[in-house]
């Protein structure tokens, strides 16, 4: 290996003067199994506004993708923007209210809007998929992997992506 | 590792002392930000619901950690990231800094780090996760480090005292 170049600057390093530790004290005895229960009890309390939201985000979806699907150019890309705004919210939430599919569909959805830049009827249709599939998680409320109504939802969204070649 | 086993086998710490920003521009992702962090015993908790709000809140309060959401319009996450680092008249320029996305691939992973993130975190978020980072965070301190183009948490997580190859970093040939 040829010795580095003289000339590259030498990093210069600085302590952290924020060294939490001493600021959070270790409790002797106790494991953070108490503190994930107190969260998540807290989290439980805000699942039915999640579940409200969802409703009214699938609303949204559904009214975004018919404008799509109607729309000129110029109004087809903003709902497509709207489209990716709103998956890319429910990816990030719906798992941590137990809604996990919910995640893995937003989170294809988000995959499948950022990799492609034109949307005509084929490209719309899949987007459609992906709706369809978060609205049937909302109105049949299934929690969790969904079982087999879960894996068969999945199943047919990645049977569709697959098709074109756009598996996430 | 199994997603129940994050966090098990942990220390717990007592966060009450701890002062936390969280930035996202969803109120309702803040709101339940907030919970999971009260729940897990972090007292002192600011809200900002976007970058230009939440550099104003680092650069006058005291605070230990920073939680910001990547994607968020029309600044991001990493915009915040470079403000706070780059604020040479802040408090805060060498903040703890976790980032949220829901878009965790390998690619953004580099990118959040070389902006200068302490820690990076996926969406969806659990209790466990976040604890896990801030846990990450009070027991493994990080130096800073300024290179020509970098300011932030050594990237260098360990040094490797068993490795034996080559080293290729400019301070590492002293």
């Amino acid at each position: 290996m040829a010795p580095m170049s003289d000339d590259k600057p030498k990093p210069e390093y600085i302590d952290n003067p924020h060294n939490l530790q001493t600021k959070a004290k270790v409790m002797v005895g106790r494991t953070p199994e108490e503190l994930f229960k107190l969260a998540e009890a807290r989290v439980e309390k805000l699942k039915d506004e999640f579940v409200q939201i969802l409703k009214k985000e699938c609303d949204r979806l559904l009214d975004f993708i018919n404008k799509a699907d109607a729309g000129d150019a110029a109004g087809r890309a903003a709902a497509i923007k709207g489209l990716r705004r709103i998956s890319h919210e429910l990816r990030g939430q719906g798992g941590t209210f137990g809604y996990p599919l919910v995640s893995q569909i937003g989170d294809s959805m988000v995959k499948y809007l950022d990799a492609n830049e034109i949307f005509n009827e084929p490209e719309l249709k899949i987007v459609r998929a992906h709706i369809d599939a978060i609205r049937a998680v909302s109105a049949t409320d299934i929690k969790g992997d969904g079982g087999e109504i879960g894996r068969a939802l999945l199943g047919e969204l990645m049977r569709i992506l697959d098709k074109v070649g756009a598996a996430t | 590792m199994r997603f129940e086993d994050i966090g098990r086998g942990m220390k717990l710490y007592d966060l009450s002392k701890l002062s936390v920003l969280i930035v996202d521009d969803n109120k309702f992702m803040r709101s339940t930000m907030f919970q999971v962090l009260y729940g897990l015993g972090v007292r002192n908790v600011m809200q900002a619901q976007d970058p230009n709000t939440a550099i104003a809140y680092v650069k006058d309060s005291p605070i230990d950690i920073v939680i910001s959401d990547w994607d968020m319009g029309p600044r991001s996450g990493l915009d915040l990231v470079r403000d706070i680092r780059a604020a040479a008249d802040s408090q805060n320029r060498l903040v703890s800094i976790i980032m949220l996305t829901g878009n965790a691939t390998r690619r953004n992973v580099t990118v959040a780090r070389d902006s200068g993130i302490t820690e990076f975190l996926a969406k969806p978020v659990s209790a466990q996760s976040l604890y896990a980072r801030i846990v990450e965070i009070i027991e493994n301190p990080r130096q800073f480090v300024k290179t020509g183009d970098y300011f932030g948490p050594d990237r260098r997580r360990k040094k490797d005292e068993a490795y034996e190859g080559p080293k290729r970093r400019s301070d590492d040939q002293e």
